[in-house]
């Protein structure tokens, strides 16, 4: 038997006669297409010209030059920075590690990472700061090649993935612990995009094992865990973050007097903590949803092997669950690290709040829409990678080796 | 085969005895009094129309659906409320799933090695070595590194027979197994079963291929509306039925 190809519609035709053809059948194939292939050709090209035209005339991009450090780090002092450095080396290369261990770099990341370097790091860096960023570079380079060379190896292969989760479980307590040794630093010095990528990476370190217990305890047998876990998710998702941030900040003391010595507690953690039991609520939802569409078979099977209820959680029902939840996870990531601009109204300069303040440089009047879009384009452009995991992530527990 | 287990079955000891099971889904009577003592090396097939509770009944023998009343005694612990040791009975006993039920996130490999690995405390390369043996057993070796998702039916029951296996179960319980399986699956699966019956594995079958009762079962039970109505050898049952219900079903099916 041999497989019969889809008939070659192409044959025989030359690139531009096959663009032609292309354009008949997907644009112009009726009076009706083709007027509104027009008239949409029309607008993205006023778009495009206004655009073009601002980025080339008129954006002025000194503002962000100028500013890099108010946005990256805020008011971290001058000479501090090796507390930050370790942390941007680091990170690259524990992407790579995990993208080579468990995937491939297509050619389009390759692309979306090429235009992002060009355009975004000159803005980012310039003198020594560009040897930091060949070294990550480097780095990054280098895990991913070892990672990839782990595939032939199943034994070194597990390493390398035990090594990629570790790595990702070790950097918070390992940038905190940048933060604060020796004299240690004022948390309420730490700001710009470090602060908002610190407080969300902890938060989302927090908010996941919580959401599990709540989901597992909003399902549970036990009425008064259930009813405890659902008053707990249906608080905390009828409440808007900025209430429950002011609250962690102001009102701490008025309910919970010196009980856990919680008012002691420095308020950049609080803030952690407040959006870790926010998003916490959410995660469970999520969880609980996925959770619910776990087959009762799985579980049948499961017990029948003779794993015990702990045992079945962690092999079979959590890990198809993460499966079921990833896409409204990365939904509830990327939306923490969205409100993680929320902090600046307990007063902390974080990235959003550090591009007002350069609005007031006398400088630099009248540029606040490039700040804005710079801090827009660097959010956007996370958000982007944490749905593109959460791709990954499904695609590595779907059960196929098929591609999709 | 059929007349030795026949001969000694009475010197043996039941693996399994089951003393006037009940069992209610709300006010439906599920089962009603089923009695019944399953040998060591018997090949049992569970016979019967539709919503005769056959299914049940081979899930409470691992507790999966708890009895209401009634005494199962399985390996030589008593099922009930209060049984310490549930994990263990169950790793005992084996069970093929109509649906397969492997594990979709897990490779073949570690869908057979897990709960060797888990429940028993198998190092790795002696589950894997044994997962490896068991796929070739099931005739499919080359098949350990895919996913569930990517094999057919056939394969897959396949898969779910070497998984209930690994754990070297004493008894194996089969609750329709082929029953979502085309044709020719149902005869790979079917010899597969059979083979596994002639090297002496006890085996609770749910199954209406009654041509695989005919020749592979040392005892069938027919059930109907909760109850075993008949059992006996696939010669008398088929030969010569004793109840009218027997006798109406068989003509309906054969």
């Amino acid at each position: 038997m041999t497989a019969l190809a889809p008939p070659d519609v192409y044959e025989g035709m030359v690139a531009w006669q096959r663009a032609r053809h292309w354009a008949h059948v997907r644009l112009f194939d009726s009076r009706g297409n083709t007027v509104l292939t027009l008239v949409i050709l029309a607008i993205l090209g006023v778009l495009a010209f206004t655009l073009v035209r601002w980025f080339v005339a008129v954006a002025d991009w000194e503002v962000v030059r100028a500013n890099r450090r108010l946005l990256l780090v805020g008011r971290f002092p001058q000479g501090e920075e090796w507390r930050i450095w370790p942390m941007v080396l680091a990170l690259p290369a524990l992407t790579a590690l995990g993208w080579g261990a468990w995937g491939q770099v297509g050619r389009r990341s390759i692309a979306a990472m090429a235009i992002f370097g060009v355009l975004i790091l000159p803005l980012l860096t310039s003198g020594t700061g560009w040897w930091y960023v060949i070294v990550a570079a480097a780095l990054a380079f280098v895990a991913y090649r070892l990672a990839r060379w782990s595939w032939a190896y199943p034994q070194a292969h597990r390493w390398v993935r035990r090594c990629a989760v570790g790595g990702w479980f070790l950097a918070l307590p390992a940038s905190l612990i940048l933060l604060l040794i020796g004299g240690g630093m004022e948390t309420t010095l730490w700001g710009g995009l470090y602060l908002n990528v610190i407080v969300s990476f902890a938060a989302a370190m927090g908010a996941i094992p919580l959401g599990i217990l709540l989901a597992l305890g909003r399902t549970s047998s036990y009425r008064a865990l259930r009813l405890a876990c659902t008053m707990y998710i249906e608080l905390m998702r009828g409440l808007p973050l900025v209430v429950i941030l002011a609250l962690a900040w102001l009102a701490l003391r008025s309910f919970l007097p010196d009980l856990w010595g919680l008012d002691s507690v420095d308020l950049v953690y609080r803030v952690m903590i407040a959006f870790t039991m926010f998003t916490g609520a959410f995660v469970a939802e999520a969880l609980r949803a996925g959770m619910a569409a776990v087959p009762a078979g799985q579980r049948e099977a499961a017990a029948a092997l003779g794993l015990k209820g702990r045992q079945a959680l962690i092999f079979i029902v959590l890990p198809i669950t993460v499966r079921n939840s990833a896409p409204a996870l990365a939904g509830e990531m990327i939306g923490l690290f969205m409100s993680s601009t929320l902090v600046s109204v307990v007063g902390l300069t974080d990235m959003l709040q550090a591009a007002r303040a350069t609005t007031e440089q006398p400088d630099f009047f009248g540029r606040q829409t490039e700040v804005l879009l710079f801090v827009g384009i660097t959010f956007w452009a996370t958000a982007f990678g944490l749905s593109r995991l959460s791709e990954r992530v499904e695609y590595a527990l779907s059960g196929t080796r098929r591609n999709r | 085969m059929t007349q030795q287990a026949e001969a000694t079955a009475e010197t043996r000891k039941p693996v399994v005895t089951c003393r006037d099971v009940n069992k209610w889904f709300g006010r439906f009577h599920a089962l009603r009094g089923v009695s019944v003592d399953i040998y060591e090396g018997e090949t049992v097939v569970i016979f019967g129309p539709s919503g005769s509770s056959k299914s049940t009944f081979l899930r409470t023998l691992n507790r999966l659906e708890p009895h209401d009343a009634g005494e199962i005694v399985v390996d030589g612990v008593t099922l009930d409320h209060q049984v310490h040791n549930l994990h263990a009975v169950r790793a005992n006993v084996g069970m093929v799933f109509q649906q397969f039920n492997l594990f979709p996130h897990l490779t073949v490999r570690r869908n057979i090695t897990l709960a060797p690995q888990v429940v028993r405390h198998q190092a790795r390369k002696d589950a894997e070595v044994h997962a490896l043996h068991l796929l070739e057993r099931v005739g499919i070796p080359e098949l350990i590194d895919a996913y569930p998702g990517d094999l057919s039916g056939g394969q897959q029951q396949r898969v779910a027979i070497a998984r209930a296996l690994a754990m070297v179960p004493k008894i194996l319980l089969l609750d329709e197994p082929t029953s979502a399986l085309d044709p020719e699956s149902i005869r790979d699966v079917m010899a597969i079963i059979s083979e596994l019956a002639s090297t002496g594995m006890t085996m609770i079958i749910v199954t209406h291929e009654m041509g695989f009762a005919r020749e592979a079962a040392d005892r069938l039970l027919f059930f109907a509306d909760g109850q075993i109505v008949e059992q006996g050898t696939p010669e008398q049952i088929f030969g010569a039925p004793r109840e009218e219900r027997t006798r109406q079903f068989l003509s309906q099916i054969l």
